[in-house]
């Protein structure tokens, strides 16, 4: 199984005006997406997709360290504003959005019930983000900060270790906000 | 145009997207630029845009995807410059 997770700040939606957003979606979403964003009624959907795009991304980027630039390359097939199915190369992502009037948060699993096995959180995070992730961790954990590590291998894919026992984890940080999401059941390394 | 002078072009372009000025001040072919840079990823086709734009040129979608480094860039738009000359 693999996960990702991301959060935007929505302040810091980046707007564009005329042939440079049309230019914009077309190297951004692929026709498929474009379609299904037109028979959606919400607010920020761009901000919703790119999310859903983001977190797939990194949840295949865990599987397979390619670096891939193009968003079309991670497709949202089906988006109902709370769940969401994304292609990516390495097969589907099964993902849930949750989102306030400040930012917008996706976390996504290999596994269509992956994602009740997954803790995730969203908190306000102007500095000291990895610091913070650990302090929350071990808050919902009931244990020391001493209990939990956040190492990265060569390609920067982070993993958590918490009492001795070694879990996947995502981190998102953009701007004043921050989020993560780890696999509640341990894996071997 | 010179590689060269499209090098530091596109570190211009590049330059209000940048998150590690340090790195930035060290900028070379093999800079990476969302690993060594820390451009946030939403904001590479904006990259892309500006390139378009300051080049007078197009970047086709398999293009966009080999454009990692500031060699992979500088390659890149030096052969569309120079198919468009």
């Amino acid at each position: 199984m693999s996960l990702g997770n991301d959060v935007i700040s929505i302040a810091h939606l980046k707007t564009r005006k005329g042939d440079r957003n049309q230019r914009y979606y077309n190297k951004t979403y692929t026709e498929n997406e474009i379609r299904l964003i037109k028979t959606l009624n919400i607010q920020h959907v761009e901000g919703f997709f790119w999310t859903l795009k983001e977190s797939a991304y990194k949840a295949y980027f865990r599987v397979i360290p390619k670096v891939i630039v193009l968003p079309k390359q991670f497709e949202v097939l089906s988006f109902d504003g709370k769940e969401a199915t994304v292609k990516t190369p390495a097969g589907l992502m099964y993902s849930k959005v949750e989102f306030t009037e400040e930012y917008i948060h996706a976390a996504c699993s290999s596994i269509e019930t992956g994602l009740q096995r997954i803790e995730h959180f969203v908190f306000e995070c102007k500095k000291n983000f990895h610091q913070q992730v650990i302090t929350k961790i071990a808050s919902f954990n009931n244990c020391d900060v001493d209990q939990v590590e956040i190492s990265k291998d060569e390609n920067n894919v982070p993993t958590l270790k918490l009492e001795n026992q070694h879990y996947l984890l995502s981190l998102s940080h953009d701007y004043n906000w921050g989020s993560f999401a780890y696999q509640k059941q341990s894996i071997n390394v | 145009m010179e590689r060269e002078e499209i090098k530091n072009k596109l570190a211009e372009i590049i330059k209000p997207y940048v998150q590690d000025m340090d790195a930035f001040g060290n900028i070379s072919e093999a800079t990476d630029l969302l690993q060594d840079l820390k451009i946030n990823s939403a904001h590479l086709i904006d990259v892309v845009l500006d390139v378009e734009e300051a080049f007078d040129i197009e970047i086709d979608d398999d293009s966009v995807e080999k454009m990692i480094t500031v060699k992979d860039s500088v390659d890149t738009i030096f052969a569309s410059v120079d198919s468009a000359a």
